[in-house]
């Protein structure tokens, strides 16, 4: 059996103050708990950087708009549209087996030609692309775009889009490549790709120059793109 | 339901602080949404934090976040039951350190240092310390002040 045993003011005060300085761990370990297991779970401050750590390009030198050894004996170029999903499922199934084999091994070079034909979209990716070029950091760029690439033409291009995108590229200055977007370079770089496109007769993206010196340059598609590297490293 | 504003004034100033941390994180919602670059001070780092990986959680923009706090502190500061007390002691707590984190971050993952968010995590840290004292001197609910104890 049970009764109740009436406290004085000052047990009643110390009771108070036990309860409230429970109250308050409690809430501490709770407020720990919910921020340890929110980053935890989420993540999202990692995601990015080990993504592109994790990127096929690690490791390989870029200039500009090239990627890998100046020296390497064939170049091959490539035509694309950052906006092109043909042109993402090249570089997420494609780029990588090219890389590991030619590039990484300094046999084959690649350069982007960055084209903007399929809509307004395309235009803010290259202008983005070509001013990370800038800091030789082009391919991660574009890497990153795929990896978030959204509907064609759907107006995802946004700046908040753009400033996501280049921040996930480890190494890369935003505010410095945002502000190089509207440099002459950019422009020119742009027209330079849509020229080189007209010249080598490309009829749709992706598609591949592939040149070596004192042979007639290829232009072929992604399916054949490997036997036409080996082709020309051949000699044949 | 009683309301504590006209009655106390630490309330007052729970909602004033909760007020401005509103207002921040309500124009880094709209920056972030509108694709606009916010307007920053000292080095022009908001932008670069804004757009970092760290500028979300679980895909959820942190500034949505701190905005669903400051108006879950904000409401609560009008509220004079002990429910509403400790919630917005938790909220407050809970902001202040993932604020840490994120200022952690700022500075030695992003090397970038936004203004807005150092002034959220200011008026959270405030919060959380305005927050904690009203719990603290708060009155318990207890329907009495007596305890049982065994009897012989």
């Amino acid at each position: 059996m049970h009764e109740t045993k009436v406290r004085s003011p000052r047990q009643r005060k110390s009771a108070r103050r036990s309860r409230a300085l429970s109250e308050l761990a409690a809430l501490v370990v709770v407020a720990a708990v919910v921020v340890g297991v929110a980053i935890a779970a989420s993540g999202s401050g990692e995601k990015a950087p080990r993504a592109a750590a994790a990127s096929p390009l690690a490791g390989i030198p870029q200039q500009g708009r090239t990627l890998g050894s100046p020296a390497a004996p064939v170049t091959v170029e490539e035509f694309a549209d950052l906006q092109c999903p043909a042109c993402r499922v090249f570089a997420e199934s494609g780029l990588p087996v090219l890389v590991d084999r030619y590039v990484r091994t300094a046999r084959v070079r690649l350069v982007f030609r960055n084209l903007t034909f399929l809509g307004r979209d395309s235009v803010t990716g290259a202008q983005a692309a070509a001013a990370a070029g800038e800091q030789n950091l082009l391919w991660g760029f574009v890497d990153a775009w795929y990896r978030n690439q959204g509907e064609e033409n759907s107006g995802y291009a946004t700046e908040a889009f753009v400033r996501r995108t280049a921040a996930a590229v480890p190494g890369l200055d935003v505010d410095r490549m945002l502000a190089a977007r509207s440099a002459p370079a950019v422009e020119s770089q742009l027209r330079e790709a849509q020229v080189a496109a007209e010249r080598a007769r490309v009829q749709g993206t992706p598609s591949f120059l592939v040149e070596r010196a004192g042979r007639t340059p290829v232009v072929t598609d992604a399916a054949t793109l490997q036997s036409t590297v080996d082709r020309a490293l051949a000699g044949r | 339901m009683r309301l504590a504003l006209r009655r106390d004034p630490l309330a007052a100033a729970i909602a004033a602080l909760a007020l401005l941390g509103v207002c921040v994180s309500a124009y880094l919602v709209y920056v972030h949404y509108a694709g606009l670059k916010p307007v920053c001070s000292f080095g022009g780092g908001c932008e670069r934090v804004q757009s970092s990986p760290y500028s979300r959680l679980a895909g959820i923009p942190v500034a949505c976040l701190g905005l669903a706090a400051y108006a879950g502190i904000l409401a609560s500061a009008a509220l004079a039951s002990h429910r509403a007390v400790l919630a917005a002691a938790a909220t407050a707590l809970t902001g202040v350190g993932f604020s840490a984190y994120l200022t952690y971050r700022e500075l030695f993952s992003i090397h970038a240092v936004c203004t807005w968010c150092v002034t959220s995590a200011a008026l959270m840290t405030l919060l959380a310390v305005a927050t904690t004292w009203r719990l603290l001197r708060a009155p318990r609910p207890s329907p009495t002040e007596a305890v049982p104890s065994e009897s012989f």
